[in-house]
């Protein structure tokens, strides 16, 4: 009795305690009002051993004493499942708490992600309808969500032309295509076209069916049209190097091709992709030139700008060209060679037409001369005459003062003789600028019959001296103009007849002989020779070698120019006086001649 | 004041101009012998004494020479040089008469050193004159060298 009564005391106390302990710890009321009632409880007991006599409570009776014990070890089995359970709600609502502190805090976070993103990120439903909508996008189509909750894209944001494209996009996504992003057209709320990338997600159900859709969207207007403009930069660059009619040549720092334009290409013969990673000095550089270039090529990378110049270069076909070529050297950022950029021009036809018009100028000037030459003879050789005209004109007037007859008869001769003289000048001026344009088309005929013409023209000159002309056999037959060669062969053998001088047998032979390359012919004579020193003289315009000679000097001149426009040589053979003189000349019978090409530019 | 004749060398290749310059220097009584040769390489003989001239005596000194220049086989200026770059002859006073007018002749002719250069007039009365006032020049007022 004594062992329970104090068991229970015990137990009671310690609940008691506990339970204080508890609440002070849990704050809840149901672990307070267990504590009250297990003070209360144990306060009863305490007061009622102190009431009562303790030996006295011990001996109460034992029914009692079971109930109060009983009651002791109910408190205890309560409070200690109260505690217990109480502890495990705490502990419940702890871990609640926190997990709804994460939960919180992990919905701040999205929040802030969806608020702050610069992409707009949209949700709409399984009919389309706009369900969220982000602030960036707000900004970017310029509606507030209240105002695009539950509506349709198209008529909000979708125009008429990209209606299409979004509806089979739509259409792609409720069947689980994941793949269905877009670049497409959209108007904002002042009525502004922009462009838009979309990124697009079809969301399901745990079951599978179609919920919605999450789209992130970008306004890549600016972007875009940057790329255009960077297109079309593009584009009309690449045009330039395409239509230049300029090489355009660029080259790494070992000097190999890496670039060339399709003018480049044209100028060499070479397709762009035959040539890149190959050296130009292998390639298109003349071998001669290689040294120059090299050179050139050595100092572009010392940086030295001015290495540019021409030429020579090779095709692909094998043709040399001349090429001026403009060279920059290309550095990197850090200073170190990157290679060369050429721009290249074929000038071969520039320089051929230069060399051609110095060549041109050259004649032109020779010709020049020619014809100051020409006038300066011709108004000396005129004025002669004219002196004398007028000279014996002044003396005539004396002369028939004084009534001197046969000093007058003297003066008109010598008058008359100088007017002649003038007009046989002029005469022949005519025949020898005309005969640069000869009319007459050329015929086939033997030399010999020729020959003999001009003699029977002669007759009375040569009859009179008692000179004797002998033909040859050999002579061939000849192409040429007739009328012009028989005042040639004319001309020579007057030429011939007035330098016989005074001896017994004047012989005038006309002959040919075989040349190195054709057939030289000649007019020769045992009169009275001509220096050496006046060979060439002689054909010299106005040249007389005997002052007042008949004929005016221009024979001769005449001659070479007739035979020079058939395309022959004339030319002096005489070993100085008395030892006769051979003319010969040639007259080629093959090949284009001067005559030849006149007459068919003149047909 | 000279009181001898002058003894010029005409030498032309036109034998009517020649004939004009002799009949006008009659014509003024300038006192003068002419003596005329055809061309250049008949003056050198001459002036040279070679040739068919080598008789001193039949061929004295001119006291001027009148030169033509376009002559045959040697020329005018030929002549000139010759004359002037010998030591015999570079003295003797030579007068250029020609037709041409011509710069390049005008110069040539100073270069090798003439002493004078006329232009034959084409005018009869003018040619006379200068023939006239040519002669009473080097007759009257001109000193001739040794």
């Amino acid at each position: 009795m004594l062992i329970l009564a104090i068991t229970s005391l015990v137990i009671r106390v310690i609940v008691t305690v506990w339970t204080c302990l508890a609440y002070r710890r849990l704050r809840d009321r149901r672990i307070g009002l267990a504590a009250a009632l297990a003070l209360v409880l144990t306060f009863r007991m305490i007061l009622s051993v102190f009431w009562a006599d303790f030996s006295a409570w011990s001996k109460s009776d034992l029914w009692d004493q079971l109930i109060a014990f009983f009651i002791s070890v109910l408190l205890f089995a309560f409070v200690t499942v109260t505690i217990r359970l109480m502890e495990e709600q705490q502990q419940l609502e702890e871990l609640q708490r926190k997990t709804n502190a994460e939960r919180e805090s992990l919905l701040e976070r999205l929040s802030t992600l969806l608020d702050r993103m610069p992409v707009g990120c949209i949700l709409n439903d399984v009919e389309f309808r706009f369900i969220f909508w982000n602030p960036a996008a707000e900004k970017i189509f310029g509606y507030q969500f209240e105002e695009v909750r539950g509506k349709h894209p198209f008529g909000m944001i979708t125009p008429q032309s990209s209606q299409p494209i979004v509806e089979q996009i739509f259409r792609r996504l409720s069947v689980g295509d994941m793949t269905a992003n877009a670049v497409s057209e959209n108007i904002t709320k002042d009525g502004r076209t922009i462009v838009c990338e979309w990124s697009n997600t079809p969301l399901f159900k745990a079951d599978g069916t179609f919920q919605g859709i999450l789209s992130m969207c970008q306004d890549i207007t600016e972007r875009t049209r940057t790329e255009n403009e960077r297109e079309s930069l593009l584009k009309r660059l690449r045009m330039v190097l395409e239509e230049m009619p300029i090489g355009c040549i660029l080259t790494d720092s070992e000097f190999k091709f890496t670039f060339l334009n399709p003018a480049a290409e044209r100028t060499f013969g070479f397709r762009e992709d035959e040539l890149l990673g190959m050296r130009p000095l292998d390639t298109v550089v003349w071998p001669p030139s290689r040294p120059l270039v090299e050179d050139r090529f050595q100092r572009l990378a010392q940086g030295d700008l001015s290495a540019s110049g021409s030429n020579e270069n090779v095709t692909k076909a094998g043709r040399v060209i001349v090429c001026d070529w403009s060279n920059i050297p290309l550095f990197n950022p850090d200073g170190t060679f990157q290679g060369i950029l050429c721009m290249c021009q074929d000038i071969t036809e520039r320089r051929r037409a230069e060399i051609e018009r110095e060549s041109l100028i050259g004649q032109l000037e020779t010709k020049n001369a020619e014809l100051e030459r020409f006038a300066y003879t011709v108004s000396h050789d005129l004025k002669g005459p004219l002196i004398t005209v007028k000279g014996f004109l002044g003396l005539l007037e004396q002369d028939l003062q004084t009534d001197d007859r046969a000093a007058v008869k003297s003066d008109v001769d010598r008058i008359s003789a100088a007017a002649d003289r003038m007009k046989q000048l002029l005469d022949e001026l005519l025949e020898l600028s005309r005969i640069g344009r000869i009319v007459n088309p050329p015929q086939v005929f033997p030399l010999a019959d020729l020959a003999r013409e001009a003699a029977e023209h002669l007759d009375g000159q040569l009859r009179e001296r008692n000179v004797c002309v002998e033909i040859a056999d050999n002579l061939p037959t000849v192409r040429a103009d007739r009328i012009r060669l028989l005042e040639v062969l004319q001309n020579l053998l007057e030429n011939s007849v007035k330098f016989l001088g005074e001896q017994p047998n004047p012989r005038i032979e006309i002959g040919s002989r075989t040349g190195a390359e054709e057939p030289i012919y000649f007019v020769r004579d045992n009169g009275i020779g001509i220096d050496p020193r006046f060979h060439d003289k002689v054909f010299g315009l106005f040249e007389k070698l005997a002052p007042d000679s008949p004929g005016t000097g221009i024979g001769l001149a005449l001659v070479k120019r007739i035979i020079e426009v058939h395309g022959g040589r004339i030319w002096i053979e005489s070993a100085g006086p008395g030892t006769g003189t051979t003319i010969c000349f040639t007259l080629p019978t093959t090949g284009k001649t001067d005559y030849a090409s006149r007459r068919e530019s003149d047909s | 004041m000279r009181d001898q004749p002058l003894l010029i060398l005409l030498v032309e290749d036109n034998l009517d101009h020649a004939e004009l310059v002799v009949r006008s220097f009659r014509d003024h009584r300038v006192a003068n012998v002419i003596r005329h040769v055809t061309d250049g390489e008949m003056a050198l003989d001459y002036l040279f004494r070679r040739g068919p001239f080598t008789d001193a005596v039949n061929t004295p000194r001119p006291d001027l020479i009148l030169l033509d220049l376009r002559m045959p086989k040697i020329d005018g200026f030929e002549v000139l040089q010759q004359v002037k770059s010998s030591s015999d002859l570079h003295r003797l006073p030579v007068v250029v008469m020609t037709t041409s007018d011509a710069e390049t002749d005008i110069a040539k002719a100073y270069d090798c050193h003439a002493n004078s250069y006329v232009v034959k007039p084409l005018d009869f009365s003018q040619f006379t004159r200068l023939i006239q006032e040519l002669g009473l020049y080097w007759l009257a007022w001109n000193e001739p060298p040794e």
